[in-house]
């Protein structure tokens, strides 16, 4: 991934994005929360961390890094400043991807790479090179350094020649950005939180898993992806349709001049499918599913995702039919992975530790440690630790953090008071060590970032009674109708000192009549609105918590994430109508059902 | 250095970071690829046959392609709009593989196989059609380019050139109301016609350009890359091996047809070296070949990687000038870049393309020397021809040979400067009021608009001098100037490496001449400075020995949209009469800790 995906903070006004579209729940997925586990190979959690478990000692790649890690932190530790912390990122990563398009392959590839990050700090861990740079808009930008790609074969000298150019690069950079905030500090006035810039954490385990890294077997699935996609040709209303899977594997290992010593690893695979048509009035549409899982065999049966994609191409038919949204304001349901992608964007960003002390933040909750921020019924969690929830596939496990923390599960909302924050290694007021979610894609400085949200609501009740509870509120509130947010695609938060807002993409809402007329389906609705009005206007929740799987944008990159939820009742929320497109559908019919065209 | 390269070819350096173009619609025909001949004229006009010629039986790409132009052509209208007059459908199929080895390891391998469909949508008539303007920001400058079904499934084809053909429909009409919009406020000069006529011909390669066979890319890359282990003062040393083979279908609403293929390595060596807390100096040798029986082997590779190494580490600890002023003779491939930059360069992309935005007008600036038919551009000894038909030279294949341009036209020689006076210029379909027509030159990247730009440059000079005249020469020039001095450059950096002043890209391997004794000393940190096109006219003498150069040509616009295309100088080494050089600010860094590589025992 490249920077140019434009969702760093400091190049926009964006602090997170979750961007994926869906994984469906699915009750065939019958992982039971443990993934295809690689062939693990724990080492003695507690022989001292610089010394390597007995597996790490036979490779290579750690071995590199070990010796130029040390080698750097001699020949800088004496520098002005000095170089007092240092630790190197490897990532193996493996991906395949395989993509049909009306019954034909269309891609079909293999990637296997070696990233490698370098986080140099000089100073002290009371005030280094990470510290903010006040009214300087691109100095937190100035911490993102870059990926650089290691050799792949285990050639210990010429990765250590690699690490060794990003190395000088890192101090040097690191040096010159100290002095900048030296100077800011020194000019500016002084921050309302104090805390250090670099947490200390107890001494990192050494653990050593060795990763599984058969290569799968696709030929079954390149004909699988044909056939479903040539499921997609009966319907003309298509402009685009296709069907793509992904297999990605990371094997990631860690070490730092504290002496920590990991290397852990994950697999994921993910099916999905998209059916795209534009209304006449130039609105763009799509339906489509995605199925996450631990590996090929947890996916669901072919059978399955045929009935999906009938059952989604209707609903794209619906939807061209739909009239358009009009802009309303009053009772919603949000179906749960709706709601869980509204907690992320409104709850979740706003919760990242570094918020509360970065300058230029909104600093919504920075003092609000044990007082009441939402409903009484409102529990929330984030919980990396967990690999899946109720036999459904969780995006967001880990281990470790991308700062060697291990991760471990924060209560951030208990009962509607708040309790806690998403903690990296920079600590903020009332909170001095991390909780292992400082994360980052490759390339970019790890700031703190959702893993798994939990949204728990007490008082739980069967969906069809929610859907009485909004009946009864729309009467109440003696509107036309209320709205049902049965699915969503994704969402954007701003949490930006002086514009906090965010919106949330639905793909079907229907109207929901008090006076029993039929549901109906309506096209281009936007949630728009202020975050914590929102949360104060939830009143009721169902008990049918499902995930929404997916990839979140912020200053740190691209992170795998998921949010889970139970469906909503809302008593007051805002929306508008959808930008068009301003394109025509196409003119001509598709070609397979273009009779005149027949010859 | 081009001696020790043969029978391979220089393709130009790179700086530091500058990623070579990948990005390659290759037209040379392929080469023997089972165990043939490269044939001196491998398919001359007899190749080509009319428009009634069918199109291959059992192609269903070309089946494909037929039925969706066919309708295209007498059904795609919307809202009492014209539909197109004219179109025209590429399709490429295209398989790559790539390896690139840091200091004997492999970093990435890739294979991939693709599939791309562009069509070329033309609405409003041959005399003034949406193409040839730039709206705003260049941003709907890029043609529609779609990803296509790698299975030969009709109607999963009919669907990406459906797909494909409705954008680009779309973006024309809108950009043909904003070209009218822009002549009305404008007195635009070129009113000559955006599509002029051209024949209507038919050619079919029976060979199919294939990656199988190929050389194993990682193991080469790694055993080249070794050689590099052995230099200490090296701070990167790379080797990167990208191999593509492309076969190419055209099909116009007018009835012309194409199908070739074509394979192209291009091998690349990079070096980086740093002596004490001096500069870093980067330099990127890439060497191109046709066909995978040309690709040389790794122990010859690892001669050249070893070889850079030798040159980059002696110029890292060679010193700087601040300026020279006084004659420069060009060797090998610097004399040949001398002639794409200050020659190619600018006698190509003579249609001029419109821009809404006059910011953007330096982006699309037609050759200099475009406007100068009839004149004087070099001495009366020069001639210069370009032959895209021209598959060797001096024994060595070039990168500028393909049978028929990127628009469907039967690629010709063509005379373009005879006794010193620019005859002729290189034309695509869009022509200018001094040439109505194409002489089968319009090429351009597979995403971008095609311009009329050379293809195997040869230039020859009567009443040459041996060699090694040359420099005699050049010392007497300086003993007669009274400079203690000569210069002579043997490597230029490539043309999109200039600055939008620069005329001339500065040099990498730059060496101080000895007036009296002949003694030669490198020197870094030069460029060259107040540059003009005199430069040309300036030339003293030149070899009669001359150099084979394979290049990506630089496209009209710079920097962020290069457009490079494959393209072949033979030039003689040339020795100018005077040019000015001045010292570049170099910056110094730290020193730092030595590479970790010399720790470890040099690979085999």
């Amino acid at each position: 991934m490249t920077r140019s995906t434009g969702l760093s903070v400091g190049l926009l006004p964006l602090a997170g994005l979750l961007l994926c579209a869906a994984a469906g729940r699915d009750e065939s997925m019958t992982a039971t929360g443990a993934p295809a586990s690689p062939a693990a190979v724990r080492a003695a959690a507690e022989g001292p961390p610089a010394s390597p478990p007995g597996a790490a000692s036979g490779d290579p790649v750690l071995r590199a890094m070990r010796k130029e890690l040390a080698r750097t932190m001699e020949y800088y530790a004496d520098e002005d400043p000095p170089l007092y912390h240092l630790a190197y990122q490897v990532v193996d990563s493996r991906s395949y991807s395989l993509r049909a398009e009306l019954g034909a392959l269309v891609r079909d590839n293999r990637t296997v790479r070696r990233s490698a990050d370098v986080d140099a700090r000089v100073g002290s861990p009371r005030r280094d090179n990470t510290h903010q740079i006040k009214g300087d808009s691109g100095g937190e930008d100035e911490l993102n350094r870059g990926v650089v790609w290691l050799p792949v074969d285990d050639d210990e000298g010429a990765i250590r020649a690699a690490l060794w150019r990003k190395s000088a690069g890192a101090v040097a950079a690191a040096t010159q950005r100290h002095a900048k905030a030296t100077t800011n500090q020194a000019v500016t006035a002084e921050e309302r939180d104090r805390s250090d810039d670099f947490s200390r954490e107890e001494p990192p385990p050494s653990i050593y898993e060795r990763p599984d890294d058969a290569e799968p077997d696709l030929a079954p699935w390149r004909a699988a992806v044909r056939r479903l996609s040539a499921l997609f040709k009966p319907y003309p209303f298509l402009r685009d349709s296709w069907v793509e899977l992904e297999v990605d594997s990371e094997d990631r290992r860690f070490v730092s001049s504290e002496g920590a010593l990991l290397r852990t690893g994950d697999a994921r695979v993910r099916l999905y499918y998209r059916l795209e048509a534009r209304s006449e009035d130039g609105m763009d549409l799509e339906r489509g599913r995605d199925y996450y899982a631990p590996s090929l065999a947890d996916l669901p049966d072919e059978a399955r995702v045929q009935g999906d994609i009938a059952r989604s191409a209707g609903e794209l038919e619906a939807l061209l039919k739909a009239p358009a949204a009009e802009p309303f304001t009053g009772p919603v349901i949000l179906r749960s992975r709706a709601s869980a992608v509204f907690f992320h964007e409104i709850v979740g960003h706003r919760l990242e530790g570094h918020r509360q002390k970065l300058e230029s933040e909104g600093q919504t909750f920075a003092d609000k440690i044990g007082r009441r921020v939402a409903s009484r019924l409102l529990t929330l969690h984030d919980d990396p630790t967990l690999r899946a929830l109720g036999g459904e596939f969780l995006a967001g496990h880990y281990l470790f953090d991308d700062e060697g923390v291990r991760a471990r599960p924060v209560t951030l909302i208990e009962d509607g008071v708040l309790r806690g924050f998403l903690m990296s290694r920079s600590p903020v007021e009332g909170f001095q060590r991390s909780n292992g979610h400082g994360r980052r894609q490759a390339g970019y400085f790890p700031v703190a970032r959702q893993a798994n949200l939990l949204l728990k609501v007490r008082d739980c009740v069967p969906y069809d009674r929610l859907r009485r509870l909004l009946l009864s509120e729309i009467r109440r509130q003696r509107k036309p109708y209320g709205l049902v947010f049965e699915d969503i695609k994704g969402g954007q938060a701003q949490t930006a000192r002086g514009g906090q807002s965010f919106t949330v993409d639905p793909l079907l809402v229907y109207r929901v009549f008090p006076d029993g007329r039929p549901d109906q389906v309506v096209r281009g609705v936007e949630i728009v609105g202020t975050p914590l009005s929102s949360l104060g206007k939830i009143v009721a929740a169902a008990c049918d918590v499902e995930a929404f799987n997916g990839f979140c944008g912020a200053e740190s990159g691209l992170v795998r994430v998921s949010a889970s939820a139970p469906s909503l009742l809302v008593s007051e929320l805002e929306v508008a109508k959808k930008e068009l497109s301003a394109r025509k559908p196409p003119i001509l019919p598709p070609p397979h059902h273009d009779r005149e065209g027949v010859e | 250095m081009m001696r020790r390269l043969a029978p391979w070819v220089a393709l130009g350096c790179l700086a530091a970071g500058t990623a070579f173009f990948l990005e390659w619609p290759l037209h040379s025909p392929l080469r023997a690829l089972l165990g043939g001949q490269w044939p001196s004229r491998p398919r001359g006009p007899s190749g080509w046959t009319v428009e009634e010629t069918p199109l291959p039986a059992g192609d269903a790409v070309f089946e494909a392609m037929r039925r969706e132009l066919d309708r295209t052509m007498r059904r795609l209208k919307v809202g009492g709009l014209a539909g197109p007059y004219y179109a025209a459908y590429r399709v490429r199929d295209v398989e790559d593989a790539s390896a690139r080895a840091s200091f004997g390891a492999l970093v990435s391998e890739r294979r991939d196989v693709s599939r791309e469909v562009r069509p070329e949508v033309r609405v409003g008539e041959p005399g003034f059609d949406n193409a040839h303007f730039v709206s705003f920001e260049g941003w709907d400058y890029e043609s529609t380019v779609l990803a296509a079904p790698l299975d030969d499934d009709v109607d999963a084809l009919r669907a990406s050139l459906w797909a494909a053909t409705d954008e680009a429909y779309k973006k024309g009409l809108e950009r043909l109301a904003r070209k009218k919009a822009y002549r009305t406020t404008r007195k635009a000069e070129d009113q000559a016609a955006d599509l002029s006529p051209a024949p209507r011909r038919r050619y079919f390669e029976r060979e199919e350009a294939t990656l199988a066979g190929a050389p194993d890319w990682a193991s080469l890359a790694r055993t080249a890359s070794a050689a590099f282990r052995r230099h200490p003062d090296l701070r990167e040393g790379e080797v990167k091996v990208s191999a593509r083979a492309v076969k190419t279908r055209f099909l116009s609403s007018e009835g012309s047809a194409s199908r070739e293929s074509v394979v192209l390595v291009i091998i690349e060596l990079t070096a980086s070296a740093q002596r004490g807390a001096g500069p870093i100096l980067t330099d990127t040798r890439a060497l191109a070949f046709a066909s995978l029986s040309e690709v040389p082997s790794a122990e010859s590779l690892a001669a050249e990687a070893e070889a850079l190494a030798g040159e980059m580490t002696a110029l890292a600890g060679a010193p700087t000038l601040q300026s020279y002023v006084g004659p420069v003779l060009f060797e090998g491939q610097a004399a040949a870049e001398f002639f794409n930059q200050l020659l190619g360069d600018q006698v190509s992309f003579a249609k001029r393309v419109w821009t809404g935005d006059d910011d953007d007008a330096p982006h699309f600036r037609p050759g200099a020397l475009t406007t100068r038919l009839g004149d004087f551009v070099l001495p009366r000894a020069f001639r210069v021809e370009d032959d895209p038909l021209a598959a060797s030279a001096e024994g060595a294949a070039l990168l500028g040979h393909y049978s028929v341009d990127d628009e469907g036209v039967p690629a010709a020689k063509m005379l373009l400067v005879e006794d010193g006076r620019l005859k002729d210029l290189p034309m695509g379909r869009g022509a200018v009021k001094e040439r109505g027509s194409s002489n089968g030159h319009g090429r351009g990247l597979f995403s971008q608009p095609t311009y009329g730009r050379i293809g195997n440059l040869f230039v020859s000079s009567s009443g040459g001098l041996p060699k090694a005249r040359l420099k005699d020469l050049l010392r007497r020039l300086c003993r007669e100037q009274g400079l203690t001095h000569g210069m002579v450059v043997r490597r230029m950096q490539t043309g999109d490496l200039r600055s939008a002043e620069q005329l001339l890209a500065p040099p990498v391997l730059a060496y101080r001449v000895d007036a009296a004794g002949g003694g030669e000393e490198p020197v870094r940190g030069l460029e060259f400075s107040e540059t003009t096109l005199r430069a040309l006219r300036d030339i003293v003498s030149a070899s009669i020995e001359r150099t084979v150069y394979n290049l990506m040509q630089q496209g009209p616009t710079r920097r962020d949209n290069p457009s490079p295309v494959p393209a072949s100088v033979i030039a003689p080494a040339i020795l100018v009469r005077e040019l000015t050089l001045k010292g570049n600010s170099t910056t110094t860094s730290y020193a730092g800790l030595p590479n970790p590589i010399s720790e470890y025992e040099p690979r085999r």
